[in-house]
């Protein structure tokens, strides 16, 4: 019998071998798909913690007698102002004095007095700030915000003071130059009040198309397939060094038997990953009719590595230790233990050639499909 | 006879080269820290950039934003990834991307272009720096806005010319910054985050293991034939002991080196002392070396997550 039947006999005897252990080899990769899933949204919802700052307190004052259209709106400038809400907390107040008893007191770091016609009229009284110096940094952001929205106010007055000139140069009627402010006024107000409508908000942590949690449960399916090599490394080592006689005779070299066992490795990965796959998008509800080839190049990585730790070595622990250290060393440099942007830059710079980033994509690619 | 079999089974572990390499690892790290200069960084509140608008109007009011007086450092980046490359390590805050044609939606007042924002879960400067932000950009298109709104006027020629005039006018809103001179960052000095901590624990899993294996090993080979049960138990114990102690003293010390007396110490500590009888019971569980060699992989991934899952959670 020539070499290559020897060798084919030999590969699918190893086949053969595998497949029975394919029930036991199903069970641990589910069960490690489960506990490594768990552990991945464990770890995606808190590598990132939320920092914690201090509010500030800001009184304002705004009197009765200004509440017309226009300082309605003001009103609800102030008090509705998303991001002047999650700085500072806003306290009214029915006096300028008590503004300041509160500020004297410390109950308050800012108070804003507000005059009367500011919003009705032309604003051309100005907007009064009192505030208990410190050099914290909060005094600074809150500042900073103060001069963002007083830059509006600047804008929208010089605008409508442009079109009363610019209506006066051109000799438009009342009626015509009335319409005019208002068409500014609104038409500003809705660049001012309307910025969620030109922004669209993204998380940074999102890996290419995948949510963060997408990708760590892609990193968990790899893991869990790959790891199954851990029952599959002894079934194939334990004969081969039983029929070692023979497989001298036959001159079935070490290279022979690496592509053997990588071709008896690659039908007992896909049944192990099929299973998987299956319970992965059952839970999260997804289908992606292009699984299989997405997730057969990665297949054959882990059976080309797997072989390889089983025919250079004798040693079962030796081997297994080796594919885990290897796996790891490519997990790691994919960005499947820290994301990439916690990697050191010597790192990330490898990340591309290396096969971990392109293995962890597929997989995720092959349970979430191309979109979040 | 405790000591005695000790120092035997010590010298064995310290004869094999896989401990002596897991010790070396232990030892390298803490060596790298130490030795690794630290990095200073500027506290400063960043925001990245990216325009993809090339319009003059986009050019114009980009440029504004870098020059702003704010407490917020606007900056430009070279693409799509180093913006979220920049945000994700820390570099900064939050970034903008800011796609073709935003700037001719925006005086437009069209929803269907809007900037692309990307902060992190940890933000909590996002809305005011989005303030900042859009207070710049309105600021150099709103003459570009108002002329476009009163264009069937037919009075717009005019506008821009008094518009600028207006601008450096006293007649129009000021405020007055509340806040004297610019807030001084403090820059902020890192040393790079070597897991030792993490290494220490996945190795302490594996030396109890591998005195386990080692024990049944021996025990499948006769070795302990004559020795009563209580001895045999005592002896796998002294051989878990023997591997685990200088692991656990390495780990310590290292730790000691880097983080000081703290939640990671008391991390390692505590695996240490757990692995003890844990390993011991666990070979008592599974008698055979064969059964021992396939859970111990798993054993050891499931360390090395758990091990990373505590650490983020100190």
């Amino acid at each position: 019998m020539s070499t290559f039947a020897q060798l084919c006999r030999l590969t699918k005897a190893n086949i053969k071998r595998l497949l029975i252990k394919l029930p036991g080899v199903i069970t641990v990769a589910v069960f490690l798909l489960v506990s490594l899933s768990a552990a991945a949204i464990v770890v995606s919802d808190n590598l990132y913690k939320p920092e914690n700052m201090d509010k500030i307190n800001v009184a304002f004052y705004m009197p009765d007698s200004n509440i017309n259209a226009y300082s309605s709106v003001g009103y609800d400038l102030i008090t509705n102002m998303q991001s002047l809400s999650n700085t500072a907390e806003l306290i009214e107040v029915d006096s300028e004095e008590a503004g300041k008893d509160m500020l004297s007191k410390g109950l308050v770091s800012y108070l804003i007095v507000i005059p009367e016609s500011f919003f009705g009229g032309f604003m051309t009284e100005g907007i009064q700030v009192f505030f208990n110096a410190s050099t914290s940094i909060m005094t600074y952001i809150t500042n900073d915000l103060f001069m963002a929205f007083a830059r509006y106010y600047t804008t929208a007055q010089t605008g409508i003071f442009t079109a009363i000139d610019d209506a006066e140069l051109n000799s438009l009627s009342d009626d015509i130059r009335s319409r005019l402010i208002s068409l500014i006024n609104f038409t500003f107000l809705d660049r001012a009040l309307n910025k969620d409508a030109y922004t669209a908000v993204h998380s940074a942590t999102d890996v290419g198309v995948h949510s963060l949690e997408q990708h760590y449960i892609g990193v968990a399916l790899l893991l869990s397939v790959a790891f199954t090599a851990f029952l599959m490394i002894p079934v194939l080592q334990k004969p081969n060094r039983g029929i070692r006689t023979k497989l001298t005779v036959f001159k079935i070299g070490k290279w022979s038997l690496f592509l053997s066992n990588t071709a008896s490795l690659l039908p007992a990965f896909l049944l192990a990953f099929i299973p998987c796959l299956i319970a992965g998008q059952i839970y999260y509800k997804t289908f992606t009719p292009l699984a299989l080839v997405y997730a057969l190049p990665v297949v054959c990585i882990l059976a080309l590595i797997t072989s390889a730790f089983s025919t250079a070595t004798d040693s079962i622990l030796a081997a297994e230790l080796g594919f885990l250290v290897v796996i790891l060393i490519l997990c790691y440099a994919g960005g499947g233990i820290l994301p990439e942007g916690m990697l050191p830059k010597a790192v990330r710079s490898i990340s591309h050639i290396l096969p971990g980033d392109f293995m962890i994509r597929s997989m995720t690619l092959a349970l979430f499909g191309g979109g979040a | 006879m405790f000591l005695n079999r000790f120092t035997v089974q010590t010298k064995r572990f310290f004869a094999h080269p896989l401990y002596i390499f897991m010790l070396a690892l232990i030892v390298l790290m803490t060596i790298t820290y130490v030795l690794l200069p630290a990095k200073e960084q500027s506290a400063a509140i960043r925001v990245g950039i990216y325009n993809a608008d090339d319009s003059e109007l986009g050019k114009k009011a980009v440029a504004a934003l870098l020059v702003d007086d704010s407490l917020y450092t606007f900056y430009e980046c070279n693409s799509e990834d180093d913006l979220k490359y920049d945000i994700t390590s820390g570099y900064s805050e939050c970034g903008y991307v800011i796609p073709s044609g935003f700037f001719d939606s925006y005086v437009k007042g069209a929803y269907d272009n809007p900037v692309q924002l990307y902060d992190m879960p940890k933000s909590t400067l996002t809305l005011p720096i989005n303030e900042r932000f859009f207070s710049c950009i309105f600021s150099v298109c709103a003459p570009y806005i108002a002329e476009l709104a009163i264009a069937p006027y037919g009075i717009e020629a005019d506008y821009g010319k008094i518009y600028d005039e207006y601008t450096k006018s006293d007649k129009v809103f000021r405020l007055e910054p509340v806040t004297k001179d610019s807030y001084r960052f403090e820059s902020g000095v890192y040393k790079l985050d070597v897991p030792v901590a993490q290494t220490s624990v996945v190795l302490l899993v594996l030396s109890g293991l591998i005195a386990q294996f080692m024990f049944l090993t021996d025990r499948e080979s006769g070795k302990y034939t004559m020795l009563k049960k209580s001895e045999l138990l005592s002896l796998s114990f002294i051989m878990s002991l023997a591997a685990i102690l200088p692991v656990l003293a390495t780990g310590i010390i290292a730790c000691l080196i880097m983080y000081g007396v703290g939640a990671k110490l008391l991390l390692v500590l505590v695996t240490g002392t757990v692995m003890l009888p844990v390993s011991v019971l666990l070979s008592q569980a599974l008698k055979k070396s064969t059964l021992f060699v396939k859970a111990l992989p798993i054993i050891v991934l499931i360390s090395i997550v758990l091990s990373f899952v505590l650490t983020l959670a100190m």
